[in-house]
């Protein structure tokens, strides 16, 4: 799993470089470098930690890290219109980033603080309680592609936890019908609610872009153009035109699946795909050979975040997704969530090298 | 916060085994589906659809800055330049930005003289091209030039290069059947005909250089320019594909006997106020080339390419200064006299007289006595040829009662009335050749005149006059066919087609366009009587024709006009003996055609022996 991550980090580098040549003196390049070597350390810091310690720490990182996120509407720096970075000079830190991993410690201490699954309705309600605060901050810088990512952390760890499936889906159908209901209440009803026009354009538009090519659509028309353009080889790294004369807005973050399909072809995108896979397979291994129920949740919440971050990710680059602001994890440039992936796959290591120590 | 959670606790590690395979398999379910659905995606855009999103991708990123084809040239038939091009000094503005371009227009349109809305119209036509610059002004002044080079801090995006712009040498010489050029519009735009061509393109507006339009215009060459998303050039340019340079264009017009016919008619028109227009056809009798065509007054082509105002365009259509429409080909005219050479063949072809037939004139036809002669009294005892000599009305009233309307419209057409003659322009008119059946579809049901042909109007059309409507070009097609044994040729201003080496590439041969077949002793009696009105005393051009170095034939008219003074016409072949040109002189309004048209054409005949034959006069002189 060390060597797949490395491959993507690797492979990162020079996409990024290509995707970002505009800014000159491999500007991106160099951060990259400096973030892989941080994310490396964060990672080793991540297998060395007792992951049940920063469990039990957890309330104390969900304080600090809510006050962070209410500290981003003070002294937040904006771009592209949301505000999500606490600017500390020589890095700007994420802390929505961060509430992933948050999110997924302090549930694994909920989880863990009782017997037995989750699974009565009630409960479920409750346990989702403590999330309202944390995901309505982020909504509001806005950002509703963390928000998503952190629910779906959540859910996904209930059914690690052992909640059934049943009980899963009900709450995925509630979920949508209240959903619904705001979305009614907003568009028809007028009523107030944190509700970005554009979420509700982009996510139509992302099915369907041939519709407005210029307008709503360009993003991903451009997208998809960019990686059908690849074909099976792939136009070679860094002679990606989608990609080095910049038709595809945001194509070093988000869209940097994009430059992966048009430089490197089908193979390149199997072999990438593959490597993703690898990494969710370790991640499950890690969490059903665990040898406490803090591993097991941990290494479950982590593929959770990876798995439903690259599928939306690669899924919106190519129109089958909805377009929401979710980065592809350790490919997309991103300081803090570069950081917070390399230490959540240090945690899962930590997890399954735990089972060995057990053995001796 | 007492959650009961403590970090050391051992906690049985899992689930049971039954529980974490039912949570694997649940797992799994939603990443093979997840990852197939991406991996059938991925598979349906790179290979199944792959190549066209790849050309979809080249589209985006390649551009083609076109390089100009230089346009063909047009020479006379001894090579002398009519039409050519040269570089002028062209300003373009290659956009950049809005607030660079709300600083820079205003600025440069107040050096330019023009409104900055002008100038903003041209640059929102290549929105969104940012790949090529946007010509503004052709052809500017040295002045203009040294303003904007010295402004050229405060002018971003503007420069100055040279471009082939068209140039006419002769200025107004034969303007109305040469053209301008112009750029493409809209409508032609919009037009499927004009699929290759795009905005901005400078294509042939009028004459020849719109008929000749595909052989003139060559083949545009362009460079392979990449750009941005935003459309700007990369820098990196691709291989050039060099323009193919349009082919020229060798006419028959004799260039000096062009000048003769243009220079006789703008004295006349300056000499006649009361015209309002004058035009000629000469053809070669043998071959249908036409050797000169006028119409004027026409325009300046070099003043109008170079970005004439509207204000002024309009001022000097209005004033009638200058006019585009080519009346030799399309303006419409009642032949009057000029058309007894057509009775005179019809009615000698359909035996209804014999040249030695005497008919007495008395001054009015007697079956109809309000149809009088032109001369009072009568000419007395008239044959064919004298009746056309001295362009004897009554004598072709009882013509045209022996013939009927409807015959007579069949050598009409016969000789080429009523059609197009086929010469190599647009938009030639067809004309009205008067019968009973045109009379009846023209002033059928709701007219006010009456559908039947009256009786004297079957007299009258032998004349010329009643609803005959001829093109100057169509009865000079008819003079060189009377003067060619029957055999019309069509009439062909372009001779050759030359490549960019001037070598000849392709000759256009003279082709027949039609032939009256009868006795060829018909034309000669014709052509006789035709001579007598030049040659002999009492012949109605006599007096401007006398002393005329060679033997020409003619017959001169002067149409009744009803919404004005007479045109005035003269139709004409020479020499006698072997004719080589024939022509149709016409004066819109000019009045007596033997006082204005006449004269016109004899000044013709008199270039046409300077100028056409030198080799010939060289050796009389010799001998």
């Amino acid at each position: 799993m060390l060597s797949a991550v490395l491959f993507l980090e690797i492979l990162s580098l020079p996409l990024i470089d290509s995707a970002t040549h505009s800014a000159g003196a491999h500007y991106y390049l160099k951060k990259q470098l400096v973030l892989i070597a941080v994310s490396l350390l964060m990672m080793g810091l991540g297998t060395f930690i007792d992951y049940r310690d920063l469990v039990w720490l957890s309330p104390w990182i969900l304080g600090i890290n809510v006050l962070l996120l209410v500290a981003v509407f003070f002294v937040g720096r904006t771009a592209g219109g949301s505000t999500r970075w606490i600017p500390l000079g020589f890095f700007d830190l994420q802390p929505s980033e961060l509430f992933k991993l948050t999110a997924i410690l302090f549930a694994a201490r909920i989880l863990c603080s009782r017997d037995g699954p989750v699974d009565s309705i009630w409960s479920i309600i409750l346990f989702y309680g403590w999330l309202v605060i944390p995901a309505f901050l982020i909504l509001k810088q806005p950002d509703l592609g963390t928000t998503l990512v952190i629910l779906v952390i959540a859910t996904g760890m209930l059914y690690f936890a052992g909640t059934s499936a049943r009980s899963i889906l009900t709450l995925v159908a509630l979920g949508g019908i209240i959903l619904g209901i705001l979305l009614w209440l907003y568009v028809y009803a007028g009523v107030p609610l944190p509700i970005e026009e554009h979420w509700i354009d982009r996510l139509v538009s992302g099915f369907n872009p041939e519709k407005d090519p210029l307008g709503k659509g360009y993003q991903v028309l451009q997208s998809k153009i960019a990686i059908g353009s690849g074909t099976v080889w792939g136009k070679g790294l860094g002679k990606g035109t989608q990609n080095r004369l910049d038709f595809i807005p945001h194509q070093e973050t988000d869209f940097i699946f994009s430059v992966v399909g048009e430089e490197l072809g089908f193979v390149g995108t199997m072999i990438v795909l593959g490597v993703y896979v690898l990494i969710l397979c370790r991640c499950l291994i890690a969490a059903f050979t665990s040898a406490d129920k803090e591993g097991t949740l941990i290494a479950g919440g982590v593929m959770t975040m990876l798995l439903f971050q690259s599928l939306v990710n690669i899924g919106m680059t190519m129109g089958i997704m909805p377009v929401t602001g979710i980065p592809l994890p350790f490919l997309s440039y991103g300081g803090t969530a570069s950081v917070v992936n390399a230490f959540a796959i240090g945690l899962v290591l930590n997890v399954s090298w735990k089972r060995h120590k057990i053995l001796f | 916060m007492n959650t009961g959670y403590r970090s050391r606790e051992d906690r049985p590690g899992n689930l049971p085994s039954r529980e974490l395979k039912r949570i694997r398999n649940g797992v799994l379910i939603v990443l093979v589906a997840g990852f197939v659905l991406i991996v059938s995606q991925l598979f349906n855009l790179q290979i199944i659809r792959g190549e066209k999103y790849r050309s979809l991708s080249e589209d985006n990123y390649l551009r083609i800055t076109p390089i100009p084809a230089p346009r063909g040239e047009i020479f006379d038939r001894n090579g002398k330049l009519l039409v050519t091009s040269r570089p002028a000094f062209t300003v373009f503005y290659w956009y950049l930005d809005e607030s660079e371009a709300e600083a820079t227009l205003p600025r440069l349109a107040s050096i330019l003289g023009m409104e900055p809305a002008e100038i903003e119209a041209k640059v929102r036509q290549y929105a969104g091209r940012y790949f090529e610059p946007v010509p503004i002004a052709k052809g500017i002044t040295p002045e203009t030039y040294t303003r904007i080079v010295e402004d050229s801090p405060n002018l971003p995006g503007v420069f100055i290069d040279p471009q082939p712009i068209r140039y006419y040498p002769q200025d107004e010489l034969m303007s109305t059947t040469i053209g301008y050029v112009g750029e493409i519009t809209q409508s032609q735009l919009d037009d499927p005909g004009w699929k290759d061509y795009r905005m901005g393109n400078i294509v042939g507006q009028q004459g020849l250089e719109s008929y000749y339009e595909s052989i003139l215009r060559g083949k545009n060459g362009g460079y392979r320019v990449e750009v941005d998303y935003r459309g700007r050039p990369t820098g990196n340019v691709g291989p050039g594909i060099e323009p193919e340079p349009g082919k020229s264009i060798q006419l028959e017009i004799d260039l000096s006997l062009q000048q003769a016919v243009e220079n006789a008619l703008r004295k006349t028109l300056e000499e006649n106020k009361d015209a309002t227009g004058a035009s000629v056809v000469v053809l070669d009798v043998k071959t249908g080339g036409v050797l000169a065509i006028a119409s004027m007054p026409g325009f300046d082509p070099n003043i109008l390419i170079s970005g004439i105002s509207s204000k002024e365009l309009n001022k000097r259509l209005t004033s009638g200064e200058w006019r585009f429409a080519n009346l030799a080909t399309t303006g419409l005219y009642p032949p009057g006299s000029a058309f007894k050479i057509v009775t005179a063949v019809a009615a000698l072809a359909e035996e209804k007289t014999v040249p030695s037939e005497d008919f007495l004139d008395p001054g009015y036809h007697p079956s109809a006595p309000t149809l009088v002669c032109h001369k009072r009294g009568g000419h007395g005892y008239v044959n064919m040829e004298e009746a056309l000599k001295v362009s004897c009305n009554t004598y072709f009233y009882e013509m045209g009662r022996r013939l009927g309307v409807d015959t007579l419209a069949e050598y009409c057409r016969a000789l080429g009335l009523g059609q197009k003659t086929g010469i190599d322009l647009w938009g030639e008119n067809y004309g009205t050749v008067p019968s009973t059946e045109w009379k009846q579809k023209a002033y059928g049901e709701g007219r006010v005149a009456q559908p039947e042909f009256l009786f004297s109007e079957h007299m009258m059309t032998a004349m010329g006059q009643a609803f005959h409507m001829y093109t100057p070009i169509q009865m000079a097609s008819v003079t060189q066919a009377i003067a060619n044994n029957g055999v019309r040729m069509k009439p062909r201003l372009a001779g050759k087609i030359l490549d960019s080496q001037h070598n000849v590439a392709e000759e256009i041969l003279p082709e027949v366009a039609g032939e009256l077949q009868v006795d060829p002793g018909i034309f000669d009696i014709v052509m006789a009587g035709m001579l007598k009105v030049t040659t002999e005393p009492g012949g109605t051009a006599y007096w401007i024709f006398h002393d005329c170095p060679i033997k020409v034939g003619g017959k001169t008219g002067t149409a009744q006009n009803p919404l004005g003074e007479d045109h005035s016409w003269f139709v004409g072949f020479g020499p006698y003996e072997d004719p080589e040109i024939a022509l149709a002189v016409v004066v819109d309004q000019g009045g007596s055609g033997s006082a204005v048209a006449a004269p016109i054409a004899r000044e013709i005949f008199d270039a046409f022996l300077e100028f056409s034959q030198p080799h010939e006069t060289e050796q009389v002189t010799v001998d």
